[in-house]
């Protein structure tokens, strides 16, 4: 098939025109719930088959999302925010920085509020939208929002009546905090990881961000020192359950504590590593 | 990104590290689980990586007999005979003296236990894998195990195949 006319090329051309009607669509405030929701959907759907293609349209996107999260979250409404939400996550993915820059400031106040709501999925969707966007701007050396969404998270973290979704999301807010933030994140007192790493109930999303920050970064011996023992606990448990990520866990914590500042690979190829 | 460098250049571990991280190896040393039994290998054979002189009196007095035993189990085959033979090659290179002993006692084992519960090619791959990474020795095994040859032809022609 000719390549100017594959329905990839064909897609990409109507977007202009099909996002302008669509977004004047959504963008009256009489617009009903199912149909704003409907069409972020369809918004969410179009970029993972043309991924970036809403930059032009961001600034008038970035409002709309503004003023529904900007409406307190119930159960009519919170479907619907989820739905922004993961259509954000999707947005930070796939456009380069350059294309949201100026609409950032915008949105983050409203963001950070979604991450305080009561609704435990519009919440633990918010912290995601959050660790897309931290990707997303890697390396970040420094931001009001970035400070706010540090605290926040360790708020949810020190708090027992977290819900387990949000926790979890929450852990990984941190975890890409140091993988994005790292140079912010060295300037914090690293109260973070105490309320992580626990030894009782789940601990699984726990393996799995310090696994990730063990494997993107070095914090210092301290933390890598701290982990260790944290896992040795985790490893006298009874069960299998999670056991392989926990030897996994190790495996990255002592390489990086034998190497600080060598990014280590996949752990995917741990045992193979051994053999050097 | 790709994997980088010879761990042994780097900084060091704490020197109670491996002392008090072995001990909650103790239990995944069992053919219970082979998959757990693979990563704990893994790990004890990296921490003889790390920190050599350290970790290898622990390791030889505590872990070396139990791991010569699974290491002739017909068990022990993929990831976990992966791991075993990564483990007596940095068991072996951290410390010169334990070649010559690993060899026989690996073989002893296998004398020892059931027919049907050796494998020999296990064995033979564990004594390569010795071999290749001390080769001051290779001449001596060579010539020890082509007395046996008559015996057990197979365990021979794993031996070289491997090496």
């Amino acid at each position: 098939m000719d390549i100017e006319e594959s329905p990839h090329v064909i897609l990409r051309a109507q977007v202009p025109g099909l996002s302008k009607a669509l977004l004047t669509q959504i963008r009256s405030p009489k617009t009903t719930i199912p149909t704003l929701k409907a069409g972020f959907e369809l918004l969410k759907g179009l970029l993972s088959v043309a991924p970036g293609s809403l930059t032009t349209q961001t600034p008038q996107i970035f409002a709309i999302l503004k003023n529904t999260l900007s409406q307190p979250s119930s159960t009519t409404t919170s479907g619907l925010h989820t739905t922004c939400l993961a259509f954000l996550s999707s947005y930070f993915s796939t456009h380069p920085p350059a294309a949201f820059a100026n609409s950032l400031s915008g949105i983050t106040p409203t963001l950070l509020k979604t991450c305080q709501e009561r609704h435990p999925r519009v919440s633990s969707e918010a912290f995601r939208a959050f660790s897309s966007l931290l990707r997303a701007l890697k390396p970040i050396k420094g931001g009001d929002w970035v400070d706010s969404l540090y605290e926040l998270s360790v708020k949810k973290l020190s708090s027992s009546d977290t819900d387990t979704d949000v926790r979890s999301s929450a852990e990984q807010c941190i975890g890409t905090l140091w993988a994005c933030a790292t140079e912010v994140m060295q300037r914090k007192d690293k109260k973070e990881w105490v309320a992580i790493c626990r030894t009782t109930g789940r601990t699984e999303g726990a393996v799995e961000v310090v696994s990730m920050v063990a494997r993107e970064v070095y914090i210092d011996d301290n933390w890598v020192n701290g982990c260790v023992a944290w896992v040795m606990v985790l490893l006298q448990k009874s069960g299998r359950s999670g056991k392989a990520d926990v030897f996994t866990c190790l495996d990255l914590l002592l390489r990086r504590l034998v190497h600080p500042h060598c990014h280590c690979s996949d752990a995917s190829h741990t045992l193979s590593q051994v053999r050097l | 990104m790709p994997h980088t460098p010879s761990l042994r250049y780097g900084s060091d571990l704490p020197t109670d590290l491996p002392s008090n991280l072995l001990p909650h190896l103790r239990p995944y040393i069992s053919t219970s689980d082979i998959p757990l039994l693979a990563q704990a290998v893994a790990i004890i054979a990296l921490l003889l990586r790390l920190a050599p002189s350290i970790t290898f009196p622990l390791v030889e007095s505590e872990f070396l007999k139990d791991v010569s035993v699974i290491s002739c189990s017909p068990l022990a085959s993929g990831v976990a005979l992966e791991s075993l033979l990564s483990f007596y090659g940095s068991l072996v290179e951290a410390d010169v003296q334990i070649a010559s002993h690993v060899i026989p006692n690996l073989v002893a084992v296998a004398d020892k236990a059931p027919k049907s519960e050796v494998s020999y090619s296990n064995v033979a791959k564990c004594v390569a894998e010795v071999v290749k990474s001390q080769q001051g020795i290779a001449a001596g095994t060579i010539s020890e195990f082509s007395r046996h040859l008559k015996a057990r032809p197979g365990f021979l022609s794993f031996f070289f195949a491997d090496f």
